[in-house]
């Protein structure tokens, strides 16, 4: 008798090790690929860092926040890219051709269960502020991306001219 | 998502114009009837006044950004820059890309000169302080901007803008337009019918 219940426990604790296991490299399932940062001009201040965010587990999560080493760039935020309001008083020029783009900080990016969110040009992106030194070719830059429910996954990203 | 908005935008552009003749085949969006550019002109290098016209049986490539533009700037110039090597040498040594800052508080002539530089050999780094003479060109071109309200001094803010690139002849016509996203693939074959048209 105490030896089936202690057995059953074992088999517990060893379904528990695989689950954790599976969980190894992306953190609660989530998983993400394609990390990449485009080159910089020497003199540009600010780059864009992009991904792939699987979240291959059965609950809903989302990135709640990123950050990068001091010795990379000062400060990381979650941005998209939109379609701008023309404003009458603030706006310049004429609209012939599609209107404007701009940037806004994004607070939250939700990473639906059993979905791929795609961080890419012109859409969502990490950008990262002051850059201590221009990103080039051939280095990668480490991010940190903690999300609502996984926690923190570190992803290297590396930094190219254009998209993988 | 946006990929297809933006293939929307070029085909409902190209109906209109397939509709209205011009030349056949090229891929990015056609205006009817044409804009016309070359009487206007910006202080570039050297304090060089600088008209919006190619140089003889050349293309002259017009942006409307700001160097401190990480995505979309970035991404559009690196297309760019992928197109012309995707071109014969000869034709590449012909497309000029000029960028006129819609940021010049922040852009110097020189700053903006050391992007283009990242991107192209072939490059026109165009600015003026004078905020009726910009509006007075990007209006003509349809382009639209708008700086992010900012405290005096603080350096992060944000401006708005037309992310399209605008193709021009040596007479100072557009003769193509191409959206924010378009591929490098198809910029190379719009060059390249451009630069092979027979020539009056
Ligand atoms: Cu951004």
């Amino acid at each position: 008798m105490k030896r089936t219940s202690c057995r059953r426990r074992l088999a517990i604790a060893s379904v528990l090790v695989v689950t954790l296991a599976a969980c190894g490299g992306g953190s609660g399932g989530l998983e993400v690929t394609e990390a990449w940062a485009r080159t910089s001009p020497a003199m540009a201040e600010a780059g864009a860092a992009y991904m792939q965010i699987t979240n291959g587990g059965g609950a809903d999560d989302a990135l709640v926040g990123v950050s990068v080493d001091p010795a990379v760039a000062r400060s990381a935020e979650i941005h998209e890219t939109v379609m701008a309001e023309a404003d009458d008083e603030a706006t310049h020029g004429s609209d012939m051709g599609g209107g404007m783009m701009e940037m806004r900080a994004v607070d939250r990016l939700e990473i639906p269960a059993g979905e791929t969110v795609s961080l890419e040009p012109g859409g969502y992106h990490i950008m990262l502020l002051d850059l201590a030194s221009p990103l080039e070719e051939g280095s990668t830059v480490e991010l940190t991306l903690t999300f609502e429910n996984a926690g923190e996954l570190v992803v290297t990203a590396e930094v190219r001219a254009t998209g993988p | 998502m946006r990929r297809s908005r933006t293939a929307l935008f070029v085909l409902v552009l190209a109906l209109a114009v397939a509709a209205c003749g011009g030349t056949a085949s090229l891929k990015g969006a056609v205006r009817n009837p044409p804009l016309e550019v070359g009487t206007l002109s910006l202080p570039g290098p050297d304090g060089r006044e600088v008209t919006m016209k190619a140089e003889p049986g050349g293309l002259l490539l017009v942006y409307f950004g700001y160097t401190s533009c990480p995505d979309v700037c970035p991404t559009t110039m690196a297309d760019i820059s992928e197109a012309l090597t995707e071109l014969h040498p000869d034709q590449a040594e012909k497309v000029t890309v000029a960028m006129v800052t819609v940021d010049p508080e922040r852009d110097t002539l020189e700053r903006l000169d050391d992007y283009l530089g990242h991107f192209f050999s072939r490059r026109l780094p165009l600015r003026t302080e004078d905020f009726d003479r910009l509006s007075a060109v990007t209006a003509a071109f349809g382009v639209q901007w708008e700086i992010e309200e900012h405290e005096p001094g603080d350096q992060a803010y944000d401006v708005a803008h037309t992310a399209l690139t605008y193709v021009v002849d040596d007479t100072g016509t557009v003769r193509v337009e191409w959206p924010f996203g378009f591929s490098s693939e198809d910029m190379a074959a719009d060059l390249a019918a451009l630069l092979e048209e027979p020539r009056a």
